[in-house]
């Protein structure tokens, strides 16, 4: 009875139903390649993480799903199942542009709250990230976040997020109307700064000096 | 079509002729081993490769009997690597065009791993995972390039392993990480070390700090062995980056890893991408020490490629560079078979240089 939703790499997401509600259980996939003790102590932390990030972006104002049981035995989290289509699909359907500056722009200020409360997704891509019917962008999948205020980590987010969009999408600039609602967080200038920084990583690439 | 390769980039000197088709006629190698405890300096490692270049070049040449006019073409490693020993071979590799009236093709060293790499194995479309001295990138071709998705954003894992064996004064001999390796195996105490992922980029430089403070304590208060060390930092580094790597199968729905670079021979690392590419319903490609280590066979065989699809380096532009990134280099060859013979501008006159 349970419909699987999505196998990524770290773990697998099904639905089923709890109590009459609709819920999603994400389950942390045993890295067997690891060492025991490494794969406990990572699976255990980012477990912790994953839940309090969430939590955390909620009280900031972000729409995350709701959580309704945490299994730390088996590395399971139960929470509400969210309707809608991941951005992800929204932008492969080719909306009116438009459309396209308005979402991502509050996108980009919702990551901005986020940042404010120092919460690093650590996985942004727009296959993380839900457009409801009711047209609110719900976060979802924190299982590679953690708490911190360092611009370094924020812009290092930020980083991922701008390859990630450059490896998936065809449209321009989406980057850029992400960063323009982005500029509403509070503390924008010193992350901003540090991914100038950031861009500029890589090895051995040809540069004066 | 024969090609002829000339690789120094590192401590590596090797030469290598081979066929079009892969066929490897001979593939020789010297390699400068220094003391235990020291690693390898740019300006030695040239005089190492200025000794052996022509000795190695006249057996490369006899062992694939051969005669030097039977060749198309003469290649060389363009870079990246180290300033001094990239122009040892340069220098040889334009001497050789000169003499031997032959067009010269300046090759990434990086793209010319994961070329052989893709032959020896049959691995058609893999997500490579670039493991060596001096370089850790995961790369995945699209649309005529090798694109990186994830590499180091510090220091390569090769080189946190090679300095982690100076440290506790393993041999370098036949190389540092092949006997971090050995003893690994002996190490049975996990010791928790940092693990740094950093969105899909990772970072040794801390953790090489870190072990080595740990290094100074434990083993002084026999808390752990150098072994234990040895095991304990292979599984952190590697599982960093079979994750990094599995993250990049995922996004490109790839189910294929293939493993270059020196540390790709590394059996435990092996095992362990085979292990995540098996639950993932595909399988991990390596190949062994002759291939994965620095060679002259995978640049004469690149470089053939290259020559086949209308790369020439012209004898002014013969350099060589220390920055050269994998994702510079014009992939003409994967879209579909190449073509034959090389095209007409591609055919390229020697001439000597103004003095």
């Amino acid at each position: 009875m349970a419909d699987v939703l999505g196998v990524g790499a770290e773990g697998r997401t099904t639905k089923t139903t709890m109590l009459g509600r609709e819920c999603v259980v994400k389950e942390r996939v045993k890295k067997r390649y690891r060492h025991p003790t490494l794969e406990a102590l990572l699976s255990k932390r980012r477990l912790n993480q994953e839940v309090r990030c969430m939590l955390r972006a909620r009280k900031c104002g972000v729409a995350t799903p709701c959580i309704f049981h945490v299994d730390y035995e088996e590395a399971k989290i139960f929470m509400s199942f969210i309707k809608g289509k991941t951005i992800k699909s929204w932008l492969q359907d080719q909306p009116p542009q438009e459309d396209v500056v308005k979402h991502l722009t509050e996108m980009g200020r919702l990551l901005g709250k986020l940042h404010d409360s120092d919460v690093i997704h650590g996985d942004l891509t727009t296959s993380n990230i839900i457009l409801s019917e009711d047209n609110t962008l719900w976060f979802i999948d924190f299982g590679l976040s953690y708490v911190s205020s360092m611009p370094e980590d924020k812009a290092v987010d930020l980083y991922v997020m701008q390859r990630a969009l450059e490896s998936t999408h065809t449209q321009q600039d989406l980057t850029d109307i992400i960063l323009k609602g982005y500029k509403s967080s509070k503390k924008q200038q010193a992350t901003l700064n540090k991914l100038t920084d950031v861009r500029m990583r890589g090895r051995k690439k040809v540069m004066v000096g | 079509m024969l090609a002829l390769g000339l690789e120094g980039s590192a401590n590596k000197l090797g030469v290598g002729v081979v066929r079009e088709d892969g066929t490897i006629l001979s593939n020789v190698r010297h390699t400068f081993v220094t003391p235990p405890g020291t690693g390898f300096l740019p300006k030695e490692t040239a005089e190492h490769h200025r000794k052996y270049v022509v000795q190695l070049v006249q057996q490369a040449i006899r062992e694939a009997s051969i005669k030097p006019d039977e060749l198309d073409c003469i290649c060389y490693t363009k870079g990246p690597g180290m300033g001094g020993p990239l122009r040892v071979c340069a220098v040889v590799a334009r001497m050789l065009a000169q003499m031997w009236k032959k067009p010269l093709v300046g090759v990434n060293h990086c793209v010319a791993h994961i070329e052989m790499g893709r032959v020896v194995t049959g691995a058609s479309d893999p997500v490579v995972l670039y493991v060596s001295g001096g370089n850790t990138q995961v790369i995945s071709y699209s649309q005529d390039r090798y694109r990186i998705f994830g590499e180091t954003i510090d220091i390569a894992v090769g080189n946190c392993l090679d300095r982690f064996a100076r440290i506790v004064m393993l041999s370098n001999d036949p190389s540092p990480g092949f006997n971090i390796e050995q003893a690994a195996k002996k190490g049975s105490q996990f010791v928790e070390l940092p693990y740094v992922v950093k969105g899909m980029d990772v970072s040794f430089a801390g953790i090489l700090s870190n072990i080595e403070d740990i290094a100074k304590e434990k083993l002084e208060k026999e808390e752990c062995t150098v072994e234990d060390l040895c095991f304990s930092l292979q599984e952190t580094v590697f599982a960093m980056l079979v994750e990094t790597t599995e993250r990049a199968m995922a996004h490109c729905g790839n189910t294929e890893v293939l493993a270059v670079g020196g540390v790709g021979c590394n059996k435990r690392l092996h095992e362990m991408l085979s292990i995540m590419a098996e639950e993932r319903g595909g399988r991990a490609f390596t190949t062994d020490d002759r291939y994965c280590i620095d060679n002259g066979a995978m640049i004469a065989y690149t470089g053939l490629l290259m020559f086949r699809n209308g790369h020439v380096t012209p004898l002014s532009e013969a350099t060589c560079t220390q920055r050269f990134r994998t994702d510079e280099v014009l992939v003409n060859w994967r879209g579909s078979e190449p073509k034959e013979p090389a095209p007409k501008q591609a055919v390229w006159a020697p001439q000597l240089p103004e003095s």
